[in-house]
């Protein structure tokens, strides 16, 4: 089965014991974990760029080069969500818990849903 | 001059409001400026070829440059955008919060709004440079 790499923008140093990151853009780290037949098979920190106001497609840019096939956020605005689109990546939502871990293993479990467009951040929504 | 190429898009009904952008960013060796009247006319021209930055006046015939923005980046994430906008900060980070938008421009834009404009420009495209390899640190799932 093919692996999916997984991306989990995070505080701090990250990992599967870490905290998420509210914003995707100004989180320090991106957790990501590699996931095939169902088992995580390797996890590694990916360290996220400098923010900039604008610079949206920085992080689309990041996590396109780095293999990332999906990211799971707790809220992003419309355009990196169209960027990220654009290059690929799915994008999944998961509002609600700070803790790394519980989320991975609802996604491996199958059970986050890919963000719709009335759950972006901002814009008038 | 600096060796940059930018293809850039004017989104107003009268464009000569832009002059003062419009001739420092000329200076730029390798620049090709387009425009639109509308912005229906701008979103067509977005969905036909690569833009890397659009300037949009505050309010259009058909809508207005926050709601042309809103629209753009359902089209051409990629594409930056500016705005003209009498909005205070607050407010414009409100009404724009999610589109990505590089930076508000006053209604009367001057040459100094096209450095800053330039200068953020400059910074992301080296933000976007592929990093040098970097270590990852691996960790036991």
């Amino acid at each position: 089965m093919t692996m999916v790499r997984v991306a989990i923008p995070s505080e701090g140093n990250g990992g599967l014991d870490g905290k998420r990151a509210g914003h995707f853009g100004h989180c320090d780290v991106f957790t990501c974990f590699d996931v095939e037949d169902g088992q995580i098979k390797g996890v590694t920190i990916l360290a996220n760029k400098e923010h900039v106001q604008g610079g949206c497609m920085v992080p689309v840019n990041l996590l396109a080069e780095a293999g990332v096939n999906a990211l799971v956020v707790g809220g992003i605005g419309m355009r990196p969500l169209m960027g990220f689109k654009q290059v690929g990546i799915e994008v999944y939502h998961d509002g609600e818990r700070m803790d790394i871990r519980p989320v991975v293993e609802d996604f491996v479990a199958g059970n986050l849903q890919i963000i719709t467009d009335n759950q972006v951040c901002g814009g008038g929504h | 001059m600096e060796r940059i190429f930018l293809k850039v898009l004017l989104v107003a009904k009268d464009i000569t409001q832009f002059s003062a952008l419009e001739v420092r960013l000329k200076c730029l060796q390798e620049m090709d400026l387009v425009s639109a009247a509308t912005g229906d006319a701008g979103l067509s021209q977005l969905k036909s070829q690569k833009i890397d930055l659009v300037i949009v006046n505050e309010q259009l015939a058909d809508m207005s440059g926050i709601a042309f923005v809103k629209q753009l980046v359902r089209i051409n994430p990629l594409a930056n955008t500016a705005i003209v906008s009498a909005l205070t900060d607050e407010e414009f980070h409100e009404a724009t919060e999610g589109l990505g938008v590089l930076m508000q421009l006053p209604p009367q834009t001057q040459e100094k709004d096209a450095e800053a404009l330039l200068s953020i420009l400059e910074k992301i495209g080296v933000l976007l440079q592929p990093m040098a390899p970097q270590p990852q640190k691996a960790t036991k799932p």
